[in-house]
């Protein structure tokens, strides 16, 4: 019963709130294309690597110590 | 109740009808709801697999070098989760339009329209019609016999020319178009989900609480801040 009731409070909630939600969504998505109009200027100025993971600066800091406390311990991984 | 028993027969069936009109439109809505933020709710934890190892090592302890790494890693998840996307859209147009120009005499209006043709027209009556049928029929309130004839809408299948090229040009756009921009949908809503998640985080985890502190055993549990950052040394503590 409490499961229903949330349903259709959730519901109410829903067609209440949905012009806010549908503007909020829509910003969003506006911030999507202009990422993506963005993302493409980049990748031409980049040599076509920007979006790879080998080049993102913290996934290359995260190796490194990886790295560095591998070869500490002996080649025994963390 | 009461007021149901001081209405009128017609007034009763009226009542009734837009009751089940009423829980109708609250069951879409509320399956919706539930859809979307069930989807939400798995999408945002994706944004724990990235900001963990950069917390347990220590390169984010701060809560603006959470919020930094945050929006770092979002406009790269975003990009690549968006960009076939929106290549394919683009390249759809770009066909669309020569198709048009090239095939069907510059026709955009038909090359748009035509795909709708498809698609049955729902007329609903109108109130008049309703009030109409309504004291035109003596309907007793009772079994769904009472429910007049007019309140069900009127199907008009329009006459597709299955011949022409244009129709299925039309088609197999504005589906490769609705493919496209439910993918796109669904990332957007994902990121969405995945910010929302990590601006929560970047309070939550770095929140000084003296309940989760474990002098003992020094724990995971234990917030991390620039005071206390877990150094390379403290890794097997991990």
């Amino acid at each position: 019963m409490g499961n229903v009731l949330k349903f259709f409070l959730n519901a109410v909630k829903a067609i209440v709130l949905s012009p806010f939600y549908i503007v909020y969504f829509a910003l969003y998505f506006i911030y999507a294309i202009l990422n993506y109009l963005i993302g493409e200027i980049r990748l031409v100025f980049s040599g076509f690597r920007y979006g790879d993971k080998k080049e993102n600066k913290y996934l290359k800091k995260v190796e490194k110590i990886i790295n560095s406390s591998t070869n500490q311990n002996g080649g025994e991984a963390l | 109740m009461m007021l149901a028993m001081k209405l009128d027969e017609r007034g009763r069936k009226i009542l009734l009808v837009l009751c089940a009109l009423l829980i109708l439109i609250l069951l879409i809505f509320g399956a919706l709801y539930l859809c979307i933020s069930k989807y939400m709710e798995k999408q945002g934890k994706k944004m724990d697999t990235y900001m963990y190892d950069l917390l347990s090592l220590g390169i984010v302890t701060k809560k603006s070098e959470f919020k930094a790494a945050l929006r770092y890693f979002e406009r790269r998840n975003v990009y690549n989760s968006t960009k076939w996307a929106f290549r394919a859209l683009i390249v759809l147009f770009i066909i669309a339009f020569s198709l048009i120009y090239t095939l069907f005499d510059k026709d955009i209006n038909g090359f748009f329209t035509k795909a709708f043709d498809l698609i049955p027209i729902i007329k609903w009556p109108t109130v008049k019609e309703v009030n109409e049928a309504i004291n035109n029929d003596s309907l007793k309130l009772s079994g769904p016999g009472w429910l007049p004839a007019s309140l069900i809408p009127t199907i008009i299948s329009k006459n597709p020319d299955f011949s022409s090229p244009l129709l299925y040009c039309s088609t197999i756009f504005y589906v490769c178009a609705l493919i496209c921009l439910f993918k796109l949908i669904a990332s957007t809503l994902a990121f969405i989900a995945r910010y929302r998640r990590g601006i929560k985080m970047s309070t939550e985890v770095f929140l000084k609480d003296l309940s989760k502190l474990d002098l003992y055993n020094k724990n995971i549990n234990s917030p991390i801040t620039s005071s206390t950052s877990v150094t390379k040394d403290n890794n097997t503590n991990v």
